[in-house]
């Protein structure tokens, strides 16, 4: 009898907490549209929303390779292109969408250059469908001060590092994995739906992939290639050793980490040619005298002059 | 796949996936459901290092079987050869554990070391250990000795003695439980009741509690300090105390967590801490915290050289010089010296782990020859030794000698350990402490939620000190109160704990030693 009284209170315990457990996700199933590594797309969307609107012509999404590589302050400086670069720490195709339509709120950039290598960022598919049926196990911690951190701001978004770990191994790194990489579905649908915005908003993607010779393969290449041609889009493959050639990029002296992430003077190289090939390419305005960038033109020159004189 | 204790793949499938089973089986069989899922749970961890484990509790079960059938010496046999015979049995079985354990672990510690002595280098080997091996071998050791010592009979079915060294809720952290204290409650079968199962989750809840609310939270913190911060006093004093803390909740409340996944089936395991800071002195401290190791080693280690015949005659050849104190003091601080030794070597083969256990051997011998002046003294003075001052007193000496002792713990070598510990007294920069300490991890809601879900443990540690019947206030308590408290603490860790995004998963700490 006691047995039976104490079972009968176990469902009754579990029947209450199931109810509160439903009541309590109700707060945070809007953060479902903040992303799955919600933490640094609200920090880096919001280092965007605080801009003037519509101050940006580029935008550039992706994953710490896109992030380490390309310096907007410099393509302000050297180009006059005003840009931000969007990319997160590990971001993967579904929030570059997020992030996408986070900054389309308030700008109305004319280009979106992707880091392909966030398509082959996995994300846990289980986990992944968890977070958006039962939002509080994945974002309870959406209150927390991160998402106001970042010290990227002050490089519009790059993270620059000056370490120099260089890369020992083969230059042909891209031959020693030639079989296909295909896309998978939930990518494929991700970069559709980036591809589909873009088109709507009149704005012009276009795919590069950052040296990386632990990272990147033949067979990444090949998947990225195939989809850009058939839908038209621009891709540069900065690992294609013409490119890498024709930037001077140096695997001794332009990565940090060993070969995996460029460092500043390997983002001095990218960022460079991605400038040139954007400002020839598209007719975006020089903004280098205009007052409302003075104030960025400034930090650019302050680095410059910073790093000049560290050189000395 | 790995299952840790505070993943929801354990306590929210593994172990109701068990229990549902085991409850099904019949009782004659549900041990050995048991042993299924001790084997399914160490595969998933270690996958065929399992087979160490095998092994180990194969070669236990043949010595002690053979240790067992030592009854009486044969006619014929002097008794004293029969017990010596004997004796050598139970110590080659002893050091063949032992052996196991020392090459998985320490080949690489004992190769380096050896090799630096005449400065040449040692290349590293690649050794994979299985979990929980320097848990597991203590028990088959103790076992082996309880079996020699005729405390317990040896079991006869292999099966059952493999159940109690594999153990899956104690094979990662412990406690390091003696087979004559589980054995009984493993092989009885007992139905697994609604009464158990509640007891037992309440448990787990407490232990997710400790671990995930406060241990996870601090975790970046320290690892923060103790890699990038060495330089700021202000900091290093700041990291040993967070580390103590973070060891205390992640190590309490993982073995909360086993405990109460005992208690789903009915088997009750030996508790592992007993609020360890309201120790009156070092000593005592080590009577509270990872009582099973320290009992391990009185036992097995400290008795046993205590009253070993070199240190018997010995003390009796100083007795006769007239060196009295001396005879007196000498043997057990040998023995205590062996035990901290062994104690320090235990957690791992680092020469910051012997300085840990050194450094409370000095301690516990300045407490055996202190304690009785200092007790003299007070009542010269007309000071209560149980008083409220002299409490706080050894409160504070013996919270200074753990954060410090945990600070060389934690140091990844015994250098950083120093420079961080003179750092607090030469380079002590408070300001700097203030304006970098929310940049390591934490921001000030985790300050908050940290520092509240804290005061909650301390109350109950208070409470229990005070033999408060905590269990037995808690179970009369209107329903809707009991339901409360549960649920609060059940959304407290849903809500405040350090998993999910922003937060690297915290391995449990003492599974690596």
């Amino acid at each position: 009898m006691g047995k039976n009284i104490t079972l009968k209170k176990i469902v009754g315990f579990m029947a209450v907490f199931c109810l509160l457990f439903s009541v309590m996700n109700i707060p945070f199933y809007p953060f479902i549209n903040d992303g799955y590594q919600y933490l640094s797309i609200l920090r880096k969307s919001g280092q965007v929303a605080d801009l003037d609107s519509d101050c940006l012509d580029v935008i550039f999404l992706g994953d710490s390779e896109c992030w380490s590589s390309i310096s907007p302050l410099q393509l302000l400086g050297e180009y006059g292109i005003a840009s931000y670069n969007c990319s997160t720490s590990g971001q993967w195709a579904g929030d570059s969408l997020v992030m996408l339509n986070k900054i389309l709120k308030n700008q109305k950039p004319s280009v979106v250059v992707l880091g392909a290598n966030t398509l082959f960022n996995q994300v846990n598919l289980y986990k992944y469908m968890l977070s958006k049926m039962v939002p509080i196990l994945h974002y309870h911690n959406v209150y927390s001060d991160d998402n106001k951190k970042g010290g990227d701001a002050a490089f519009l978004g790059a993270n620059l590092s000056e370490l120099v770990v260089p890369y020992t191994g083969s230059e042909n790194y891209m031959e020693n994995s030639v079989s296909a990489q295909p896309l998978e579905g939930l990518m494929q649908e991700k970069l559709n739906g980036i591809f589909q915005l873009c088109q709507d908003n009149g704005i012009q993607l276009i795919m590069i992939s950052s040296p990386s010779a632990l990272n990147w393969t033949q067979g990444k290449h090949d998947s990225i290639e195939n989809w850009c041609t058939a839908n038209s889009v621009d891709y540069i493959d900065y690992n294609e050793k013409s490119v890498l050639e024709k930037i001077a990029f140096d695997w001794s002296t332009d990565t940090r980490d060993g070969g995996d992430h460029v460092n500043l003077s390997g983002s001095k190289k990218v960022t460079s040619d991605i400038g040139n090939i954007l400002k020839n390419k598209f007719s975006l305005k020089d903004h280098r005298g205009e007052s409302e960038y003075s104030e960025w033109l400034e930090d650019y020159l302050t680095m410059r002059i910073y790093k000049n004189r560290r050189n000395k | 796949m790995t299952l840790s204790y505070n993943s929801p793949l354990f306590f929210a499938a593994f172990l109701p996936l068990v229990a549902v089973i085991y409850q099904l089986t019949p009782k004659k069989f549900r041990w050995a459901v048991l042993l299924i899922a001790d084997y399914g749970f160490f595969f998933m961890w270690s996958k065929f290092l399992l087979l160490y484990n095998v092994a180990t509790t194969f070669m236990t079960y043949l010595f002690a079987r053979k240790l067992s059938s030592m009854k009486k010496a044969p006619e014929g046999m002097d008794r004293k050869v029969f017990k010596k015979k004997k004796h050598r049995i139970l110590v080659v079985s002893v050091l063949l554990n032992l052996a196991v354990l020392v090459v998985l672990k320490y080949t690489n510690f004992i190769g380096s070391s050896v090799t630096s002595l005449w400065g040449g280098s040692f290349t590293a080997l690649t050794i994979a250990v299985p979990i929980g091996i320097s848990y597991y071998t203590l028990q088959c050791i103790s076992y082996l000795s309880d079996v020699s010592n005729k405390k317990i009979e040896a079991e006869q079915n292999f099966f059952k003695l493999a159940l109690y060294t594999s153990f899956f809720p104690t094979i990662l952290e412990g406690p390091i439980t003696r087979f004559n204290e589980l054995s009984a409650d493993l092989f009885a079968g007992y139905s697994i009741t609604a009464d158990n199962l509640a007891v037992g989750y309440e448990r787990i809840i407490w232990g997710l509690f400790k671990k995930m609310v406060i241990a996870d939270h601090l975790a970046p913190v320290v690892t923060a300090i103790f890699r990038d911060h060495s330089d700021n006093g202000g900091l290093c004093l700041i990291g040993a105390v967070f580390c103590t803390i973070q060891l205390y909740m992640d190590f309490a409340g993982t073995i909360d967590i086993a405990i109460g996944a005992g208690k789903i089936f009915g088997i009750t395991i030996t508790e592992n801490f007993r609020q360890p800071f309201f120790a009156k002195n070092a000593g005592d401290f080590w009577h509270r915290w990872h009582i099973t190791l320290g009992t391990f080693f009185r036992d097995y280690i400290f008795y046993p050289v205590s009253l070993s015949k070199p240190i018997q005659n010995l003390t009796k050849h100083l007795t006769k010089k007239g060196h009295k104190l001396l005879a007196r003091y000498l043997g057990p601080s040998i023995a205590l010296l062996c035990v901290w030794l062994a104690n320090g070597f235990w957690h791992g083969p680092y020469w910051t782990y012997v300085f840990y256990g050194i450094y409370y051997f000095v301690f516990m011998i300045i407490e055996m020859f202190a304690e009785k002046p200092f007790e003299a003294w007070c009542e010269r003075h007309n000071l209560n030794v149980n008083g409220w001052g002299i409490r706080t007193f050894r409160f504070i000496k013996l919270f200074i000698i753990v954060i410090f002792g945990e600070m060389f713990f934690r140091a990844s070598t015994f250098a950083l350990g120093w420079k961080m510990f003179s750092n607090i007294f030469v380079s002590f920069n408070w300001k700097g402490c203030v304006s970098t300490l929310p940049y390591l991890g934490m921001d000030v809601w985790d300050y908050v939620t940290v520092s509240l879900a804290f005061i909650v443990v301390i109350i109950v540690s208070v409470l229990k000190e005070k033999k408060y019947p905590i269990r037995q206030k808690f179970e009369g308590m209107p329903l809707a109160a009991r339901w409360g408290i549960l649920y609060a603490l059940i959304f407290a860790v849903i809500l405040f704990g350090a998993y999910g995004p922003g937060y690297d998963a915290v391995a449990m700490m003492y599974a690596g030693f």
